[in-house]
């Protein structure tokens, strides 16, 4: 594909001769501001990434991580306690010492100096758990594919979902991460949308949100290749069902976006989403529901 | 609600046909005269000309086939027959005579028509708003990009109209997409007017007669775009004499054939032109590795008078673009020898055919039925081949993909003038249009041992019905009040949906001196169809698609004000206000774009809506030595999606705050004149991201957050340079035996401005990134030869030379 993006782009910029030249930018948004990252798992640790946003006229070459001299602040709202961390661990995370717990409700703040403190705040969602998992196999094209119908009961209100598909030892308890998994259901995003009318196309994760069946017990039919062999009676498909909280998974699906279209001439340009104040990234959480088949 | 509608519908109609016919009840004692006005020298139907009856100080003007139908005492009178550029002509038109076929003559070089109160003003006096007719002589004066007389070009010359880019010939008309504007060739829409990848317009300048321009206050007969029409004749042919005429340029070569095939009855026009960039640079090319680009178009047009009742034309257009590259590799694997072909290649074009039946039906009633097919077909390929040998038995693979769009349309329709008295003129229609879309459907083949493949995927192709029907009375209230007031009401009949618009027109001139008058308008228009693009500068990768169960039509409200003012007998100036909100744009989501997915298109948009406000100010010359206009835009457009930019409001791509346009010409003498046009406007707003921050780690993925995104704050908002630029051109006209010839040359970009076409980032030596702009233009020079043969000169010159070999 690229060859054609680059005979378009070629012969469009023409036969004609055409002249690059550096150019003066005009405009604001120029300093640096803080970007706080944190999307935190049901029960799982709060870890924090601290970095700098970069100006796209900037020196490429800074590290713009922030491992000394930042102070960050959680607050469980819910229950009143305060965290503060100021030193990374060896991956880079500020790690607090406490868990992501379902129903309550936290805010961050992070200080750094030089720069205008941050803060956020989100709410950690309870799972929903997978009813059930009904799977079939079918041919095409001479391959073997798998559907699989999963079932749950969803909440009343907005909710945002993605879904993964991995493969599990249930003895070892080996997981093999991202296996593809497609669906054609109508709530899926765009991003991760497939037609299987004369084809198949997978995807890593699905996103899709309850609009069409809000409240209502849902049935989602997704389908994935039989491409691996499971001799071992011990392997068996895994299904997490994440319910994450708006805001992740609108930085989920915007950054995944951005990054598409980053590779893409033609693509529009992709707005990322950030619920930071004074700042960039992402102060949310999901929480999977598991279904081992 | 619909009963509502067709009880307006009803209303309207009843009203119209009351003050229509009541009049024509009182009009008695009196005659119509009807006939077709046309250019002596050519047989060629004059448009827009005026007749006027100097005794009773009546007028009518010519429908687009010429005709005009005038109703007078029937008594002797004197009509006048007048025509831009044309010497006016008086006739006495005697009691009971209901007929008058009149020629006019071109006024001689450089002649100044003498302007009276009647000539000259139709555009101060007419109920048109946002009108600008293009004078075809005066064009080939002004310089062009490479010596490409281009009409698109022109046009984005005028206040109101933006081009997508340097050299694009995407129009941008008040705030406007450039699928909202209906591109019509003698009546036939054109879906891609561009080649080149938008450089260049697919018309043939050579082949037209006639270009029109409506941004605003479209009267009721047009339908189906929202915010211009563009209404183009083609030449009929000449019904006197044979002419060729053609032009030699630097990457192009045009020429046009006309005459009679039976004298005054029957007359042909053909014209063709290739570009020969492929050639030009064959030389420079390695054998192995060979890419090429060329575009061809044909006109061709047949005029037939069955007899002064009936006309029939017959005409076509065909034009194609291709850009292609071609490479061969071999090499030896071992003992193997291995030879592999690869080619890519871009093909699109449009091919259309109209068949145009006039039947004067009555003197006040004149009929046009057209049947018309439209085809556009965009098609991007790449084709491999390896072949093995000399190492076991041979061995061929291949390997291929295949993109294909267009548009398909097959259209009849019928138009009808009624006009039962000088103060009223009707115009109704009715018509369908067959629409067959494909939007975009891929195709994967290979015969690969063991994995052979050879599948299809993307979008369906879709079927619509688009049909309308149409009323419009311009009509004159006082000596000072002018009116035009109509409707359009159009279905489109698409799957199991229905959509059905009852569209409103309404425009007023009131005179408020002699010379000048002050234009009210109001137009609902809706739009059916629309143009998925990610560039917006007319790449042919840009998709037709239609409105359907879950995209609904484009609606949109204009309405305008405008004062025109005629001063110093030569000079018009028009002001005007504009405010325009659409409903139902589309546009590809945050991300999406036309490579890359096999999803329906109709998951890849986003529907929203969109305003366009602004004033314009145009001067304009039309006579004499020294003609041409200046125009000046200041307008605002504006976008809001729901899932785009957060729900927030953006300025358009095109968003253009100022836009200021110079063209003119001047006759220095009889042999030489020069043209100039210089354009200003604020550059393009673009999306730019500022920032660049690291991902979060993903929890699901368990992937570190190691890769970067952009992030802006709004899209589109940041502004390229201005855009500017001046291009002058001289051209030099020689009488020769057979005929004339003009030697142009011009400059384009004379003063080398490198104005932005699209901005990116670099990384620089030390670590920093740079801005940078790419131009495509610099200053070029051109130039071209144009020829005119004139056979009757020749026969004439013949003949001189034998009576004086003779004597």
């Amino acid at each position: 594909m690229n060859k054609f993006t680059f005979l378009i782009v070629t012969v469009a910029l023409l036969a004609i001769a055409s002249c690059t030249k550096e150019i003066e930018y005009k405009g604001d948004n120029g300093d640096p501001v803080l970007v706080l990252n944190c999307i935190a798992e049901k029960d799982s640790a709060i870890k924090v990434e601290l970095s700098k946003s970069q100006f796209f006229l900037a020196s490429s070459n800074g590290d713009f991580t922030i491992t000394s001299g930042a102070v960050i602040t959680l607050v469980n709202q819910t229950s009143g306690q305060t965290y503060t961390q100021t030193v990374p661990d060896a991956n880079g995370f500020y790690v607090f010492p406490t868990t992501a717990l379902a129903g309550n409700s936290y805010t961050i703040s992070a200080t750094y100096s030089g720069f205008e403190s941050v803060t956020s705040s989100m709410t950690v969602l309870s799972a929903t758990p997978i009813l059930s998992v009904d799977t079939s196999s079918y041919s095409s094209s001479g391959q073997t594919f798998m559907k699989a119908d999963l079932k749950w009961n969803d909440p009343s209100g907005t909710d945002f979902y993605v879904l993964k598909l991995s493969i599990v030892n249930t003895v070892s308890g080996l997981e093999y991460l991202s296996q593809p998994v497609g669906s054609n259901d109508q709530s899926m995003d765009e991003l991760s949308a497939s037609d299987f009318g004369d084809g198949e196309s997978f995807f890593s994760q699905l996103f899709f949100t309850d609009e069409l069946f809000d409240g209502s017990q849902k049935t989602l039919e997704v389908r994935f290749p039989k491409n691996f062999n499971v001799p071992d009676p011990d392997d068996h498909y895994k299904f997490t069902l994440y319910r994450c909280t708006e805001a992740t998974y609108k930085y989920l699906v915007s950054t995944k976006k951005a990054e598409y279209a980053a590779n893409d001439f033609f693509s529009e340009p992709v707005k990322v989403f950030t619920n930071i104040e004074n700042g960039y990234g992402i102060f949310g959480a999901l929480s999977g529901a598991v279904f081992v088949k | 609600m619909r009963k509502n509608k067709a009880r307006i519908l009803l209303r309207m109609l009843l009203f119209l046909v009351f003050t229509t016919l009541s009049t024509a009840v009182l009009a008695q004692e009196k005659r119509t005269i009807s006939g077709y006005i046309s250019e002596e020298e050519t047989g060629e139907k004059l448009i827009g000309a005026t007749i006027y009856d100097t005794v009773h100080r009546m007028g009518a003007v010519t429908n687009e086939y010429g005709f005009f139908s005038i109703t007078v005492p029937d008594e002797e009178v004197v009509l006048k027959v007048t025509s831009f550029g044309l010497t006016p002509r008086f006739f006495v038109v005697q009691k009971g005579t209901v007929e008058l076929n009149v020629a006019l003559s071109e006024a001689k070089d450089l002649e100044e028509v003498e302007i009276n109160a009647r000539d000259g003003q139709r555009n101060v006096e007419s109920t048109n708003s946002g009108t600008i007719e293009l004078q075809m002589d005066k064009l080939d004066k002004l310089p062009v990009l490479l010596g490409e007389k281009d009409v698109i070009k022109i046009v984005q010359l005028l206040p109101g109209v933006k081009s997508g880019g340097e050299g694009s010939s995407g129009l941008y008309v008040r705030g406007g997409g450039p699928d909202q504007n209906l591109i019509l060739l003698d009546g036939v829409p054109i879906y891609n007017a561009s080649h080149l990848f938008g450089f260049f317009s697919v018309f043939n300048s050579d082949a037209l007669s006639q270009v029109t321009l409506i941004k605003g206050g479209f009267p009721a007969r047009y339908g189906g775009r929202v915010s211009s029409v563009l209404d183009m004749r083609m030449k009929e042919g000449n019904t006197k004499k044979y002419n060729v005429e053609g032009s030699v340029g630097l990457i192009a070569s045009r020429i046009l054939v006309e005459g009679p095939i039976f004298k005054d009855k029957t007359a042909f026009a053909f014209s063709a032109r290739r570009t020969y960039i492929d050639l030009l640079t064959l030389p420079f090319q390695e054998k192995e590795q060979r890419g090429g680009y060329f575009f061809y178009d044909l006109n061709a047009k047949i005029h037939h008078k069955i007899n002064e009742k009936h006309h029939i034309y017959i005409s076509s257009y065909f034009g194609k673009d291709k850009a292609y590259f071609k490479g061969k590799n071999d090499y030896n694997n071992g003992n193997a020898q291995i030879v592999e072909r690869d080619e890519s290649q871009l093909k699109w074009g449009n091919a259309i055919a109209a068949i145009r039946w006039n039947y004067r039906i009555h003197p006040k009633l004149f009929a046009n039925t057209t049947l018309t097919h439209s085809q556009y077909k965009f098609n991007i390929g790449f084709d491999f081949t390896q072949t093995k040998t000399g190492d076991g038995p041979d061995q061929t693979t291949s390997a291929g993909f295949k993109y294909t769009s267009g548009i398909n349309d097959w259209a009849v329709k019928s138009d009808f003038t009624f006009i039962p008295n000088p103060n009223h003129n009707v115009k109704f229609g009715v018509g369908d249009t067959y629409h067959t879309f494909k939007p975009g459907v891929n195709r994967f083949n290979s015969d690969e041992q063991n994995n052979a493949i050879d599948t299809t995927f993307g979008s369906y192709n879709q079927y619509a019905h688009e049909l309308f029907v149409y009323a419009e009375n311009d009509q004159i209230i006082t000596n000072r009040l002018k009116i035009n007031y109509g409707l359009h009401f159009s279905v489109f009949l698409v799957g199991d949906k229905n959509y059905a618009q009852l569209q409103p027109r309404f425009s007023a001139n009131y005179m408020l001196t002699d010379h000048s008058s002050l234009k009210l308008t109001y137009a609902r228009t809706a739009q059916y169809l629309h143009l998925l693009s990610n560039t917006g500068i007319g790449l042919p990768t840009d998709l037709w698609v239609p409105a359907t169960e879950k995209i609904a039509p484009v609606i949109a409200d204009q309405v305008s004000i405008g004062y025109n003012h005629e001063f110093l007998k030569q000079y018009n100036i028009v002001v005007e206000a504009y405010y325009k909100k659409m409903n139902n744009i589309i546009q590809y989501k945050e991300g999406a774009g036309f490579l890359g997915s096999a999803t329906d298109w109709q998951s890849k948009v986003e529907a929203g809506q969109g305003w366009a406000y602004g004033g314009e100010v145009f001067v304009e010359k039309r006579k004499g030595r020294f003609s041409g206009w200046l125009g000046y835009t200041l307008s605002w457009a504006e976008r809001q999606f729901d899932g785009i930019n957060g729900g927030e409001r953006f300025f358009y791509k095109y968003d253009r705050r100022h836009d200021v346009s110079v063209a003119f010409s001047y006759d220095i003498n009889e042999k030489w004149d020069c043209g100039v046009v210089f354009v200003y406007g604020t550059g393009n707003a673009v999306t730019l991201p500022t920032q660049f921050i690291d991902v979060a780690t993903n929890p699901i993925t368990s992937a570190f957050g190691s890769s970067s995104v952009g992030l802006f704050n709004s899209v589109n908002d940041y502004r390229m340079p201005a855009y500017h630029r001046m291009d002058i051109g001289f051209n030099r006209t020689k009488k020769v035996k057979w005929g004339e010839t003009v030697l142009s040359l011009s400059v384009y970009n004379v003063y080398n401005r490198k104005n932005a076409f699209y901005l990116y980032t670099e990384s620089g030596n030390n670590g920093t990134n740079k801005l940078k702009q790419v131009s495509l233009f610099p200053i070029i020079p051109s130039i071209s030869w144009k020829f005119k043969i004139d056979f009757e000169e020749v026969k004439k010159n013949k003949e001189t030379k034998n009576n004086e070999t003779n004597e």
